[in-house]
């Protein structure tokens, strides 16, 4: 060897960089033969990484899909929900006929402005008779949301004009239900209550908002919109305004912009406003709109998916520490055959990255199977749920999380020193403590700490939950059947038929056998349609004081409804009496009021016998009941002011039948119920459909949906990260009890006793979970104070659940150290000692 | 000891370990040099610093202070990247315990150096089964090392240690896990390494394979305390003669 070979192999460029993709393919044959040889460390590995990749990408699709996806319309971010505002009297409301040409106009912040209100008709001419969710818009609706018909076409600018041919567009979901996708319906013609309308087109699919619709119809189609009251009527602002914003404007210009034009309308044509209004306008995201509610449970579910993740990050960590000093004696061969460090890490690396590809790829398998479950629940509170899936960006967080935790576990070990002499010789035997003991113990607490954070959140989302199942909402939901009919209002036009046909149904319901109790109502508790049916927006006048227009009475409704309807929902009558059948159309104005309204009403006085009046004393109802709070809006919901009418002194076109069965069978009596409530519509008129059948069970259970939802997967996840700890706690002793054989071994030698030995164990591990839990607990007490603020009903130190807790992970830690210590006091002395 | 140009030159070298304040001085003040050919044995009883000075020589270890030298290059003061180059590229190890990577086969681990080094694939192959031929070990390429003896693990690491060709071969106590047999077969294999060219040093409690090295270094306390030019040709011929015997044994097991 000569000197200049020398001098050239210690400065050579490294020619191992030449043969970087041939280095890594031995390094991957090398990891499977080293996978196959070590099955059960490498499946729990995998397992591992699995179920937190698995969990973390499920849910991470849901919020990619609902959060963070844009839209699937174009430009999303530029599309603006408008309303205009009662800033005094805090209302919000929509825009008239008027008022959208104004806006669209006067704004010099959006291109466009497009009209929606929701209507619902009944459809005839094909098969049964159909009712249909129908979204009456403006032609340039569906260009501003950038959706193309997959047959047909939409609406032209022409056919807006009043006049214009009755027009429909079908939406995929119901073209598919009801014309069996048929591509032949298009220019066919179906009747929409009395008039015969064209379908033009069928639209692709699309997360609807602020409705889900079967249909959209033209203006002009719609007999409501093209009336010559909504037409000249400022005040009739049925309509929700759209808008795209113009390029270089922003959210905040145009909510300046709109609330311009609404304040120069106001005092342009006052008349058209409640007295003294501060009319105003905004502008709101319509993805924001799309995500609001549900933001906040999702962001909850990725950070806690993501301390799942690293639960299992910090796991496999411990566990590649472990088999990599299991290994020190195969690395110091490496290293004196010529094997750099950043070549030893790269086989490291291989090997990691691998094992966490391999737990990526199963996990992706998981949340693909679990994609449908989540959609599911997911659809109970967003339209966005069917946007939901895995995609290229959901596959490529996968990849990424996996290829981190790879990263993670592989580079970590690569950091410590291999001393070579002694690992040769060896094999590398050491004390834990200087083993990567400090890191491994870390490790080790932090995954207490994480699993500790995780089942407190877990535990205050259930409490959570369970608080809002026993709030008293003011009624039973038990054995109660529904049905609604949206009677057709062309056919029904007037009180009188609506509440003759009413009547009649009630009399027939009322005659099924098993059904104890029935009733009907405009709407119902957790009833998502009718729930913001009939608000009182004008000042109500008192029988025993003066009226004042600027009475503020906010989320007042009145509900119609006929008599026992407080029995059947068990709703207590806590004054006065309950509507008879002599409460009619011919009988005395009368009505029955909410506690929470007798209280602000007459706080010091019964409301008994007392009159209001809608109409500034023209005609007035006297209250004859005051009724114990029923919560309409959900159990989260406090109740708002109600004024239960008579059905017969106010009629309704949206019905729900309500009907208690009872005994043995009456959980069974859905289907039953279903076909009576079909028999007797279709006898007392053939051409009127029914809407949706439903248990105010059912409707309970959906209006907590989310919270269940968040309970359900946070419960799991808690319990995946509690196995995920219980098998690192159970590593890492086990571990330590084979790097501390020798010691044992000399301490039984010099009189220790088995218990001795136990105890020796089981205070490293109880010592090391009790530092995880102390740490823990900072991170709970955080975590709780901000699921408070977003839950129902919590404290953010919940002292049973924080206690619970705490003794389950040191009880699991107990158990996990229990085995490895009992083998560590049972290896006889000299077995030890020839460690 | 032939008159061969120096390999290896150490100059007043010296190891301390530093243990919770305590100095323990490994190697002092050690100067040696040792020429391209040369087979060289280092004894000594145990803590007598054998292995550190085998280490330090390997590059598998750093001296506190002194000067290495290997072929002029001064080498002291390598980085490990760079001591990792110098062994996979000049220096071939044989260790009392074989070494031998459980989970690979018999050619891959003789493979290991070539890949370390950069070598083609091609190339690789024709160069491990070329050195296994030379240790008789073709028919057990494709075994893992549990499967084979001793013995037969330790010609594999032999093999190993070759296969890039290296100047300077160092064993450490390359037949203290082995029986007689066994042990004798590998030092056969040694010497007509060394034969051919191979400067080989060794490190070994058995005074009779140190009869097979033209140099013995005997170490006590981290001292030099002697050298020798070794065997007297009529021993060296008699034990060799008898290697010679049991070896051709082996190789027939083999």
């Amino acid at each position: 060897m000569s000197k200049t070979t020398v001098s050239s192999n210690i400065n050579d460029v490294d020619k191992v960089q030449h043969n970087f993709i041939e280095n890594v393919a031995i390094d991957i044959s090398y990891a499977f033969s080293r996978f196959i040889s070590q099955p059960m460390t490498t499946l729990i590995i995998v397992l591992t990484l699995a179920l937190s990749i698995g969990a973390t990408t499920a849910i991470f699709s849901v919020v990619n899909g609902l959060l963070f996806q844009a839209t699937p319309f174009k430009d999303s971010d530029k599309l603006v929900i408008l309303q205009q505002q009662d800033l005094s009297r805090q209302q919000n409301y929509g825009f008239s006929a008027t008022e959208i040409i104004d806006f669209s106009a006067q704004s010099q912040t959006f291109e466009e402005m497009s009209e929606y209100h929701n209507m619902t008709f009944t459809m005839y001419g094909n098969g049964d008779p159909v009712r249909v969710r129908t979204g009456v818009v403006s032609s340039n609706f569906f260009n501003m949301l950038n959706l193309t018909p997959i047959h047909g076409r939409v609406f032209t600018e022409s056919e807006d004009d009043i006049g214009a041919e009755p027009l429909v567009v079908l939406t995929y979901e119901f073209w598919q239900k009801e014309f069996n996708g048929k591509t032949d319906i298009i220019d066919q013609s179906v009747e929409f209550n009395n008039r015969s309308h064209k379908i033009i087109g069928v639209l692709p699919h699309f997360p609807q908002f602020p409705d889900v619709n079967d249909v959209y119809m033209a203006i002009p189609s719609c007999p409501w919109r093209s009336s010559e009251n909504a037409l000249s009527n400022r005040g009739m602002r049925m309509m929700s305004g759209f808008a795209r914003i113009k390029e270089n404007y922003s959210l905040a210009d145009v909510n300046t912009d709109v609330a311009n034009i609404a304040k120069q309308l106001g005092g342009t044509y006052p008349e058209a406003y409640a007295e003294n209004a501060n009319v105003s306008a905004s502008a709101l995201s319509l993805h924001d709109e799309l995500v609001r509610s549900s933001r906040p449970y999702l962001y909850t579910l990725l950070a806690t998916t993501l301390l799942l993740f690293l639960i299992a990050v910090a796991n496999v960590t411990n566990l590649t520490l472990s088999q990599h000093a299991k290994r020190k004696r195969e690395f110091a061969v490496r290293s004196s055959l010529g094997a750099s460090k950043a070549r030893l890490a790269q086989l490291l690396l291989t090997e990691s990255i691998l094992l966490s590809l391999f737990g990526g790829l199963i996990g992706l398998l998981f949340a693909f199977l679990g994609l449908g479950f989540l959609k599911d629940l997911a659809s109970n509170f967003s339209s966005l749920a069917s946007e939901i899936s895995i995609d290229s960006t959901v596959m490529l967080f996968a990849l990424f999380i996996s290829t981190f935790s790879g990263i993670i576990a592989g580079i970590v070990p690569s950091f410590g020193k291999i001393d070579l002499v002694s690992s040769l010789k060896e094999g590398g035997k050491s004390s834990y403590s200087t083993d990567h003991g400090f890191l491994r113990n870390t490790l080790l607490v932090g995954q207490f700490a994480l699993s500790l954070t995780l089942l407190i959140a877990a535990g205050l989302t259930i409490k959570s939950l369970n608080n809002l199942q026993s709030v008293d909402v003011g009624f039973s939901a038990k054995h109660v059947e529904i049905s609604q009919v949206d009677l057709n209002w062309t056919v029904y036009n007037n009180a009188q038929q609506r509440w003759q046909i009413s009547q009649q149904i009630l009399q027939e319901v009322r005659k099924l056998p098993n059904v104890t109790s029935s009733a009907l109502s405009m709407t119902y508790p957790n009833d998502t349609v009718g729930v913001n049916y009939n608000k009182v927006r004008q000042a109500v006048q008192l029988d025993d004081r003066d009226f004042n227009a600027d009475d503020r009475l906010p989320e007042t409704f009145i509900r119609p409804i006929t008599d026992g309807y407080f029995d059947l929902l068990e709703s207590n009558l806590l004054m006065g009496r309950d509507f008879t059948a002599d409460d009619d159309d011919n009988g005395a104005l009368v009505a029955i009021i909410n506690k929470k309204l007798a209280n602000q009403w007459w706080p010091n006085e019964s409301a008994i016998n007392h009159n209001i009046s809608f109409d500034q004393g023209q005609t007035w109802l006297t209250i004859v009941g005051v009724v114990e709070n029923i919560r309409e809006g959900g159990a989260a919901v406090e109740s708002s002011f109600q004024i239960y009418r008579p059905m017969a002194q106010a009629s309704a076109a949206h019905i729900a039948i309500l009907a208690k069965y009872e005994g043995s069978q009456a959980s069974n009596f859905t289907a039953t119920f279903t076909q009576d409530i079909k028999d007797i519509v279709a006898r007392l008129d053939s051409r009127q459909p029914l809407s949706k059948f439903e248990t105010l069970q059912k409707a309970a259970d959906n209006s907590v949906a989310l919270q269940r939802f968040l309970a359900q997967l946070l419960t799991m996840f808690s319990v995946i990260a509690l196995v995920i700890t219980i098998s690192g706690v159970s590593g890492v002793m086990g571990y330590m009890v084979n790097l501390r054989t020798r010691e044992i071994g000399i301490r039984m030698a010099i009189g220790a006793d088995k218990a001795k030995v136990l105890l020796l164990i089981l205070s490293y591990g109880i010592k090391l979970t009790f530092i995880g839990l102390v740490v823990g607990i900072t991170g709970a007490y955080f975590s709780g104070n901000w699921l408070a603020s977003q839950l129902f009903g919590i404290n953010g130190f919940d002292a049973i659940i924080y206690g619970s807790a705490l003794m389950s992970l040191l009880f699991i830690s107990i158990a996990a150290c229990f085995i490895p210590a009992w083998r560590a006091s049972s290896i006889p002395p000299m077995v030890a000692l020839k460690q | 000891m032939s008159n061969s140009k120096t390999l290896i030159n150490i100059n007043n070298l010296s190891k301390i370990y530093h243990t919770d304040g305590t100095q323990t001085h490994a190697l002092k003040a050690i100067s040696l040099t040792i020429s391209q050919g040369d087979y060289v044995t280092i004894q000594g009883p145990s803590g007598g610093g054998k292995s550190t000075l085998l280490s330090i020589i390997g590059l598998l270890d750093k001296a506190t202070s002194g000067e290495y030298k290997i072929s002029d290059v001064s080498v002291a003061k390598l980085s490990q990247s760079q001591m990792a180059k110098v062994r996979n590229k000049e220096i071939g190890f044989i260790f009392q315990d074989f070494n031998l990577i459980g989970d690979m086969t018999v050619s891959q681990n003789v493979e290991l150096p070539l890949i370390y080094r950069g070598v083609k694939k091609s190339a690789r192959k024709a160069k491990v089964d070329e050195v296994l031929a030379r240790v008789n070990m073709t028919e057990r390429a494709h075994h893992l090392p549990n499967q084979l003896s001793g013995g037969q693990q330790q010609r594999v690491a032999v093999a190993r240690a070759l296969v890039g060709n290296p100047t300077l071969l160092l064993a450490d106590e390359p037949t203290g896990n082995l029986d007689s047999v066994n042990g004798d077969s590998v030092m056969q294999l040694l010497s007509e390494l060394n034969e051919q060219g191979v400067t080989i040093c060794m490190v070994t409690h058995d005074s009779r394979y140190a009869h097979f090295s033209n140099r013995t270094i005997n170490l006590f306390d981290g001292e030099i305390v002697s050298h020798s030019s070794g065997v007297t040709p009529d021993d060296a011929k008699s034990v060799q003669e008898h290697v010679k015997i049991v070896a051709s044994q082996i190789a027939v097991e083999a």
